[in-house]
């Protein structure tokens, strides 16, 4: 019973990472880009508030990158700023950025630090006349995972090693009952 | 040392284990590591997004085979030698195999699937509510695997010969891709019934899986009559 578990257990060490591995190299095409488009009027009676352009959850791993274009069309604009705040779910870590809104903005590129599921929210502040129209689109991009190859790489060389010890294990037994 | 004696006949069935270990790494390598997904900000969300499109197919082949194991071979792969030792009634042998059923096939499922989200984000480990959609998906695996067990069960006791039980649900899972579509409704019902304790749809689960669970348990019905009756007269 032993050698079994041990077997399971150097079996999980080579096979999960390599599983992984092949994540990295052969990516699923469906979910490696993912991509929002969200478009719509400022009711004119909001100017000067806080209004809510997006928000959402998204799954993300380290150095995936969050691109956020926003345009604003059919106004007169005299002074927008926007806020733009990404909250990293399980650790609380808040990512904030402030900046001015023109025709045509692009929010800073967020690239993620911590893997896992990123809350993330646009909000946007407008002075100016007429009815604003806005469109914005929300990418997000695999990024390098080269990091993740190398530790995956070291795991299962350990999960090799130790099923091949296992293994030698169970020859030599098998021999002495012989 | 009548325990002993259990304890040691149900290690020696349990080598079926090893076929549901390979399962698990087969369930791993079909997810998507790095996938870059909507979802909600919680585990359930984390656990409910550990998704692939070959994972329905791949849990009722498994499942088509553990019943092949436990209902098509002479007297149930032992189960003869644990109604000697316990003095269990047919019946009981019955519900014993659907349990071993239940952890053979909902496990590994279960397994990878949680493996998969705390290797997505480990800091989860420490949020409350962990156990809870583990738990939650371990139910929705068992209410998945229990849906399928009495058709299975039923077509390995009827059947003549394993063999014939084993082509008939494989092909009854290649229909999945044809004209006339799974009877059983594999898909659908892997996806709402794995789902449900997530979100309990059930005027959705009875509109669209109704008559397949009445069938399950008419299926479930007949499988307990045979199974109570013994040896099969046409076998």
């Amino acid at each position: 019973m032993r050698v079994e578990l041990a077997l399971a257990v150097s079996l999980a060490l080579l096979l999960i990472p390599l599983s992984f591995i092949d994540d990295i190299v052969n990516p699923s095409p469906h979910a490696l880009v993912y991509t929002s488009e969200a478009s719509g009027q400022f009711p004119s009676w909001l100017h000067r508030e806080w209004y809510g352009l997006y928000s959402g959850s998204l799954l993300l791993h380290v150095n995936d990158t969050v691109t956020v274009e926003l345009r604003v069309s059919g106004c007169e604009l005299r002074r927008g700023v926007y806020e733009y705040r990404v909250v990293h779910y399980s650790s609380g870590k808040v990512y904030a950025a402030r900046g001015e809104v023109g025709a045509l903005t692009l929010l800073p590129i967020f690239t993620v630090e911590l893997g896992g599921v990123h809350a993330l929210q646009v909000r946007v502040k407008l002075e100016g006349e007429g009815v604003c129209e806005y469109q914005l689109r929300v990418t997000a991009v695999r990024g390098d995972k080269s990091g993740y190859a190398r530790v995956y790489s070291l795991e299962a060389a350990a999960g090799l090693i130790s099923v091949s010890a296992v293994a030698a294990y169970v020859a030599v037994r098998r021999r002495e009952a012989a | 040392m009548k325990l002993l004696k259990l304890v040691k006949w149900y290690l020696g069935f349990f080598h079926v284990w090893a076929f549901s270990l390979a399962l698990f790494f087969a369930y791993v390598f079909t997810y998507d590591r790095f996938a870059i997904l909507e979802v909600s900000p919680s585990w359930d969300s984390l656990v409910d997004s550990a998704w692939s499109l070959q994972e329905p197919v791949l849990m009722a082949a498994h499942a088509a085979l553990v019943a092949a194991v436990l209902f098509s071979f002479e007297e149930g792969e032992g189960y003869s030698y644990l109604r000697h030792l316990t003095g269990a009634g047919r019946l009981q042998v019955f519900a014993a195999k659907w349990l071993a059923y239940l952890l053979l096939t909902a496990l590994p499922l279960a397994a990878a699937r949680s493996l998969l989200a705390v290797s997505w984000d480990y800091r989860m480990l420490a949020r409350p509510g962990f156990a809870q959609a583990l738990a939650k998906l371990l139910a929705g695996a068992a209410l998945q695997a229990s849906y399928l067990f009495p058709f299975y069960a039923f077509w390995a006791l009827a059947s003549k010969r394993a063999t014939y039980f084993v082509v008939g649900a494989f092909l009854e899972l290649y229909l999945l891709e044809s004209f006339w579509g799974g009877p059983l409704l594999v898909y659908r019902s892997h996806l709402m019934l794995l789902r449900l304790p997530f979100d309990p749809a059930l005027g959705w689960l009875v509109r669209d899986l109704g008559a397949r669970i009445a069938a399950s348990l008419a299926h479930l019905v007949a499988a307990a009559y045979l199974e109570a009756r013994g040896e099969v007269k046409w076998r």
